[in-house]
């Protein structure tokens, strides 16, 4: 399985990565939009775990873009605001994942997403 | 509360009433006196005329004849006695001063009755006769109330010089029924009206203020339907009245500024729990990751470096946000010196070098040549420069170019300016670059907690200075701090 991380966080991001290596996935990472559309184009990626305090694009539309370049990618978002917060932002992902949670957390709430039989009918992501 | 207005109401009808009163009582006994003066003096004259040319040893005989002849035309009508042209002056005067229904008598100089008009009964005479024993001396009239024998009444006596040199009385005594008659009908008109004034005041008053109080009530209308959750609720202007327009904006105002406060505090305690829970998030992963299994010390060193890293990262966020609130709120933590700014301004240079050095950036200076003093606290003053400094390096790329320039603006304000040559900030980003926990949203761009500026800001302020930014024309972005001069 391929795990898209996006996330400016540079902590963050090197922690996931080498915590969902070790899980056994295979682990690409965008610090913003632009390079994780790039990688998404190139790489094969079945999740992404999006944080939603991106610098240059708000992770709602990432998510729209996302689905413009495969629509069978699922996207967790990724944050630490607590959910009610984040109601709006978040209506239109396979699942949220509140960073604070716990590494456990983070797995389970993967296998779930992939779990999942497909993603959400294509009219209410676009 | 209606009840306590309408008694105060009630209160001060009665008390005009009261005064209405008596001011029409005293009115009426005034000219009760006065008509009492010009019967005396009617009488008077009428007995003059009859005792003109009397002897002294006559005179009281004459009096009583002349007082008899008065004063028995009391019961007399016209037409019994039209006989001569004195009785018919007479009866003229009796009835034009309607003087058939008083008591009248005549009295000699030591007030011994001459003459009595027959309608006194004994004990009246008797009531009357005590009125003139207490005659004071040396006085020419004399007025009382006379009460007893059922009757109650305002009596005059007159004392009437003679030419002889002697003199006589004249007393009238007049039934005060007309003024109690008065005072009786009075009180009970204000007795029916004050109930019938009272009842209508208080409906025309409730009906008045409710009309007035519409819109106050829609004012407590719409403040019970605002909580900390909905703060969106507004009274609408166009149902109100011109007077209560100001009311109701006002009104609207403060919740408009409450409004903008809550959001202004979701947001910062959003803005807080970010940047908590994002390194808190990374200890808790970092060691959730380390303890999973058997690892190597390296790798448990690089956990507890990261670990480490992330609580410095969330004490200085603590730290910072402390420091800003003690800044905004409790300015006087400051302590004030008086410091020379071309000395402070070589150390901040001399140390913005030092900074610069790792990212290879040249650090252009523009010192000050005259001398100026300034009122600050240096701590916290060489916070905001390395703060503004710290920024100005961060964002120019490597090899890139600082400069500090200060200016002596007036005689009592110098500036410093930073200025980079970094990617310049974003025109709508100009605004909010100041508020607390701003990032840029710029790719690349360095990641600080996004406190430094409003920190710097507060600094400035709490000197009575300021900050002005903007985005020079050439490339980068110039900081301005203004200071007051000493």
């Amino acid at each position: 399985m391929k795990i898209l991380l996006v996330d400016d966080d540079r902590n963050i991001q090197k922690m996931y990565s080498g915590f969902l290596k070790d899980e056994g996935f295979e682990v690409y990472q965008a610090l913003n939009a632009e390079a994780s559309i790039q990688i998404l184009r190139r790489k094969p990626v079945d999740l992404v775990l999006l944080d939603i305090k991106m610098p240059d694009v708000d992770g709602f539309f990432m998510r729209k873009i996302i689905h413009s370049i495969n629509p069978k990618i699922k996207v967790i978002v990724a944050s630490v605001y607590p959910v009610v917060e984040q109601k709006k932002r978040i209506a239109h992902a396979d699942d949220y994942f509140d960073k604070s949670q716990g590494t456990e957390l983070l797995l389970k709430t993967i296998a779930m997403t992939l779990q999942k039989s497909s993603s959400l009918p294509r009219e209410r992501v676009l | 509360m209606g009840v306590v207005y309408v008694l105060i109401l009630g209160g001060i009808l009665i008390l005009y009433s009261s005064l209405l009163g008596f001011s029409l009582h005293q009115i009426l006994y005034r000219d009760l006196d006065s008509r009492l003066r010009t019967k005396t003096q009617e009488i008077k004259d009428l007995l003059n005329a009859f005792i003109k040319n009397t002897s002294y040893s006559q005179i009281h005989s004459r009096l009583e004849a002349a007082g008899n002849q008065i004063i028995l035309h009391q019961n007399l009508s016209y037409a019994a006695s039209l006989q001569d042209t004195l009785q018919m002056k007479i009866l003229n005067v009796l009835d034009q001063y309607e003087l058939r229904r008083d008591y009248v008598i005549l009295m000699d100089r030591r007030k011994e009755p001459i003459t009595i008009s027959n309608n006194i009964a004994p004990g009246l005479l008797s009531l009357l006769t005590a009125q003139a024993k207490n005659f004071p001396p040396g006085t020419k009239e004399s007025l009382k109330d006379l009460n007893g024998e059922g009757k109650s009444l305002r009596a005059i006596i007159k004392q009437v010089p003679l030419r002889s040199g002697d003199h006589y009385f004249i007393q009238i005594a007049t039934p005060l029924s007309y003024i109690q008659k008065t005072n009786r009908k009075l009180f009970s008109i204000i007795l029916v009206l004050t109930p019938i004034v009272l009842i209508l005041a208080s409906s025309v008053g409730q009906w008045l203020a409710a009309g007035i109080l519409k819109p106050v009530m829609a004012v407590a209308k719409t403040a019970e339907k605002i909580t900390h959750e909905d703060l969106s609720a507004r009274v609408r202007i166009q149902d109100v009245d011109l007077e209560m327009q100001s009311l109701v904006h006002a009104f609207n105002n403060m919740i408009e500024r409450l409004e903008q406060a809550f959001k202004h505090i979701s947001e910062f305690s959003s803005h807080v729990a970010h940047e908590l829970k994002t390194p808190l998030a990374v200890i808790r992963g970092e060691s959730e990751i380390a303890l999973r299994k058997e690892r190597r010390p390296a790798e448990y060193q690089e956990a507890l470096e990261a670990n480490l890293r992330e609580t410095r990262r969330m004490i200085r966020v603590i730290e910072d946000m402390l420091l800003l609130a003690r800044l905004d709120y409790d300015p006087r933590c400051l302590e004030f010196k008086t410091i020379d700014f071309s000395e402070f301004f070589e150390e901040i240079c001399k140390q913005s070098k030092i900074l610069a050095e790792g990212k290879e950036i040249q650090v252009d200076v523009q010192p000050l040549k005259e001398p100026v003093q300034l009122s600050a606290d240096p701590l916290h003053l060489r916070r905001l420069f390395f703060n503004l400094i710290d920024n100005a390096i961060k964002f120019t790329p490597t090899g890139g170019r600082v400069r500090l320039l200060s200016e002596l603006i007036s005689s009592q304000q110098v500036s410093l300016s930073i200025a980079d040559n970094g990617p310049g900030i974003t025109p709508v980003d100009v605004p909010k670059i100041f508020d607390p926990f701003f990032h840029q949203d710029k790719p690349g761009a360095p990641s600080g907690n996004g406190l430094g500026l409003s920190i710097a800001l507060s600094i400035a302020k709490a000197h009575g200075g300021d900050i002005q930014v903007k985005n020079l024309p050439e490339k980068g972005t110039a900081f301005t701090v203004t200071l007051p001069a000493v």
